[in-house]
């Protein structure tokens, strides 16, 4: 956990800064100093070419090389004289691009205040410490915490040494986690907002969601603003030179700064003791490596005086006196504990920041999911409300999920009171548990099918039972089924179903028995007519004359009357007949049916010296002897209200309308007065005395059932005086009236127009 | 000349007997009134034992007891009796009493009409015919 490291870093930023505030300032120069101190004397650095050539010095520049601290010497004008191994790293250019620059142009540096001031501040107080900010040969922006120090050659000469430790690393990541942070709390605001906005939606639904609670961003911003003040809080390279029994020789400011412990604190005691370094690997194995190779490198950890955590990456370089032998040993330490935690801390918070955008993320899709899952809901209810029958639908486990209040009127069961139960609710108490019930059919095969044959009954909440029509449709929503069940309640239908069925068999009852009536209208009633008709003509025959004139012309009334009676008897029979003895229809050629009841006609024809014209008349679909009976009625009919002045005209004309055929039997007889229309039809109902036209007025009633029953209708075309046209309508032959196609249709027709 | 006569209806089988007598039609009427005193009387049975076999039957369909269908298809089955000719007299215009009455032999059908005058034609037609043409099949 890096919280504690931090909280005890954070108390002891202060101390640790300002550790030898009083102590003269040490710098790494200085060191070099007391490092060659017994074997070499630092040349005074005065020109380039001596910078070069004191670099040139193999030992020296070991030394400067080991550190990852930009060196770079220059003059007072900024000419570089010397440029170590860290300023390569830290800025790009190498030792030979560097040498002989200004080093203002070639960094392009920018100063916090004036270079001249700088350089002044450094000649006035020998030194100088700030921030720069450089920029790499790779342009990238190299942020540094530079430190400037005046050396003064012993022939008078000036030079800067300029130690710089890049800090810019640190400051990126500080704008990364910023950005990170930035984006996290960007992403969750936005997310919250969009979350508000579709919660606010869904919530008016019933399916909706509630809002999911957003991480706290707060730890997060914690940790940054810690880390940032760990980075400000940067130091350089720890320098230490010990014997090889580990007894401190020298001790810099930055061994100081990184551990505490003060330059006479350090001296003299041995340096492991000292910090209780803690070796990543044995010592004795540093130590075989180091005298193997003169060098080692590695990270190691140490407690400073505070005791506190110290990590360091460490170089060891092992010094040789003239003979070769090993003498010393420096070392040269960067405190990385704040990078580790740095590190960590960006690890931290980059982790956090994208658990939280993941969070975020997550979170807006279960929210943009929800709002959009509750408005395919919002559309299927209302659809389900809208729909004029009793709806509802059911989940895969037969509990309903749905229902509109058509179905709550129709099972008398609150919305409330169905959602969530057993689809078997709604089922009829018997049939509960077995196939027919409603709530088993649904699943057996979920598929679009009616349930309309056979008996559907469901139960209402006060146990009646209702006989109903199911649609079943199989519906699939966000991966789940369901089955959506219309449910039509036909009691009513089945009422009227009923009702209609009753009509039809009173109806064919009472056909029946007036068809029974009929025959024996004519049947049983011709025997005592015949009786009385047979004695009262026997009677006429013998006693005629012998009795008075009156009992004569009683006996021609009773007579006569009962003639008319058996000739009405025997056209009631005709009529019954026409149902009872109906044929089946077959293909009829009417030309030819006209024919035959124009003979039939024949002596009426030749007694009226009529005259008779007939189109070509079609083949329909009809009863022969009914169609010939009807041709026959309507030219007796033509031919017995003739006029008296001429001569009977009767037309037979046909002609299309539509899908039927249109006849006329037109006359040019007496006419009728159209108010009486309708009362021709009528069986026995007559518009003439039976003096002028005698007959039962039977013709006309037969022939308007013969119509209708081909489908067609009758009617009357007159006025009194001008003729009679009876139109009368057969429907045309179809594709549905013969099985047989149009083959068969056109062949009729071109025998027809042949 | 003997007839046998099968009529229930008092005023049809009346109006036969005026009629003959009226047209002075010399036969000998022996009168039953159903179906089953007439096939007594054929077959010589109970009251009828002595009864003469007639030359021809004048016979009504629609009878009591026995219907005159019956009668006529007894008639027609029974060797003794299915030489004798039945005229088939009834009110019944039906086509299909008509057709079966030829489908059990009857020698003739006629109808009853209400008309006297043509009732009294048919009746000298069947005197003409039955009673003076034919030459009937030898008693037995």
């Amino acid at each position: 956990m890096p919280a504690p490291c931090f909280a005890e870093t954070e108390e002891n930023q202060e101390p640790r800064k300002s550790r030898n505030p009083g102590n003269p300032v040490i710098h790494q120069s200085s060191g070099h100093n007391f490092m060659f101190k017994s074997r070499v004397s630092l040349e005074p650095i005065t020109e380039p070419g001596e910078l070069a050539r004191l670099s040139a010095q193999k030992e020296q520049a070991e030394l400067l090389d080991l550190t990852n601290d930009a060196i770079i010497v220059r003059d007072l004008d900024g000419v570089i004289g010397y440029w170590n191994r860290g300023a390569q790293t830290t800025y790009g250019f190498t030792k030979e691009q560097a040498i002989g620059q200004k080093l203002q142009e070639l960094l392009k540096t920018e100063y916090p205040k004036p270079l001249q001031n700088i350089v002044q501040d450094v000649i006035t107080y020998g030194r100088w410490e700030g921030e720069l900010t450089n920029i790499a040969r790779d342009s990238r922006r190299v942020v540094v915490s530079s430190r400037w120090v005046l050396r003064t050659d012993p022939d008078g000469g000036s030079s800067i040494l300029i130690n710089s430790n890049e800090i810019s690393a640190k400051k990126v990541a500080d704008v990364l986690l910023l950005a990170a942070e930035r984006q996290a709390e960007d992403v969750l605001a936005a997310a919250q907002q969009q979350a508000e906005v579709v919660l606010a939606a869904a919530q008016q639904t019933r399916f909706g969601q509630r809002p999911v609670k957003t991480e706290p961003t707060e730890l997060l911003r914690l940790i940054l603003q810690r880390e940032q003040a760990e980075i400000l809080d940067l130091t350089h390279d720890a320098i230490i030179v010990r014997d090889l029994e580990g007894v401190i020789g020298y001790w810099n400011r930055g061994a100081q700064e990184t551990y505490g412990f003060t330059k006479e604190e350090a001296i003299g005691k041995k340096s492991n003791d000292l910090l209780k370094t803690e070796y990543v690997t044995p010592l004795q194995e540093i130590e075989q490596d180091l005298h193997a190779c003169g060098r080692w490198e590695g990270e190691l950890t140490n407690y400073a005086q505070d005791n506190s955590k110290v990590i360091v990456a460490s170089r060891w370089v092992l010094k040789e006196d003239s003979d070769g032998r090993p003498f010393s040993i420096l070392e040269v330490s960067s405190d990385v504990t704040l990078q580790k935690h740095a590190e960590i801390v960006l690890l931290v918070a980059q982790k956090q920041a994208r658990d939280v955008i993941a969070a975020a993320q997550k979170q807006a899709q279960v929210v943009l999911l929800a709002a959009q899952q509750s408005r395919s809901d919002q559309r299927l209810r209302l659809v389900v409300e809208a729909a004029p029958n009793g709806m509802l639908m059911v989940d895969q486990n037969g509990k309903v999920a749905l229902v509109n209040s058509q179905l709550e009127r129709l099972f008398g069961y609150g919305r409330e009171e169905l959602l969530g139960q057993s689809i078997e609710l709604l089922a009829p108490e018997a049939l509960r548990g077995q196939p027919a019930c409603i709530g088993d059919s649904l699943f057996v095969a979920p598929q679009t099918k009616e349930m309309t044959k056979g008996d559907y009954f469901g139960q209402r909440k006060d146990g009646s039972l209702i006989p109903v029509e199911i649609g079943l449709s199989p519906l699939t929503i966000d991966g789940e089924n369901f089955v959506l069940a219309a449910i039509v309640d036909i009691t009513e239908r089945n009422r009227k179903e009923e009702f209609l069925q009753e009509k039809i068999s009173e109806l064919g009852r009472s056909n029946e028995e007036l068809e029974q009536f009929a025959y024996v209208c004519s049947h049983d009633l011709q025997e005592p007519l015949r009786v009385i008709s047979s004695y009262t003509q026997l009677l006429s025959k013998r006693y005629r004359g012998n009795l008075d004139e009156k009992a004569d012309l009683f006996i021609d009334f009773i007579t006569d009357a009962s003639k008319r009676m058996q000739v009405l008897v025997n056209d009631l029979l005709v009529f019954s007949r026409l149902q009872t003895k109906a044929q089946e229809f077959k293909e009829v050629d009417c030309s030819s049916i006209v024919s035959m009841a124009l003979a039939n006609l024949k002596l009426a024809i030749d007694e009226s010296a009529a005259t008779i014209t007939c189109d070509k008349l079609p083949v329909v679909m009809g009863d022969t002897s009914q169609l010939l009976q009807l041709f026959q009625n309507l030219v007796s009919n033509a031919l017995k209200f003739q006029s008296r002045d001429s001569a009977p005209v009767i037309e037979i004309s046909v002609r299309k309308e539509g899908n039927f055929w249109l006849f006329g039997v037109r006359d040019n007889g007496i006419g009728l007065d159209m108010q009486f229309a309708d009362r021709i039809f009528v069986i026995f109902q007559r518009l003439q005395v039976k003096e002028d036209y005698p007959g039962s007025g039977i013709v006309l009633a037969v022939c308007k059932k013969i119509v209708q029953r081909h489908r067609g209708r009758i009617w009357p075309e007159s006025s009194p005086g001008n003729g009679t046209t009876f139109y009368f309508t057969i429907p045309c032959i179809t594709k549905d009236v013969i099985k047989g196609g149009s083959g068969k249709i056109t062949l009729l027709g071109l025998k027809r127009s042949e | 000349m003997n007839v046998l006569l099968v009529e229930d209806n008092l005023a049809d089988l009346t109006l036969i007997l005026e009629v003959l007598k009226d047209e002075k039609i010399a036969v000998d009427v022996s009168v039953v009134r159903d179906g089953m005193e007439a096939m007594d009387y054929l077959n010589k049975k109970g009251q009828y034992k002595d009864a003469i076999s007639p030359d021809l039957v004048l016979l009504d369909l629609n009878l009591p007891k026995k219907d005159g269908r019956e009668v006529l298809a007894e008639m027609k089955s029974s060797p003794e009796l299915k030489l004798i000719p039945v005229v088939v007299l009834t009110t019944s215009q039906a086509e299909e009493d008509i057709i079966r009455s030829y489908d059990l032999q009857a020698s003739c059908y006629v109808t009853k009409t209400i008309d006297l005058d043509q009732f009294i034609k048919i009746v000298k037609s069947i005197d003409g015919f039955w009673f003076t043409a034919v030459k009937f099949a030898p008693k037995q």
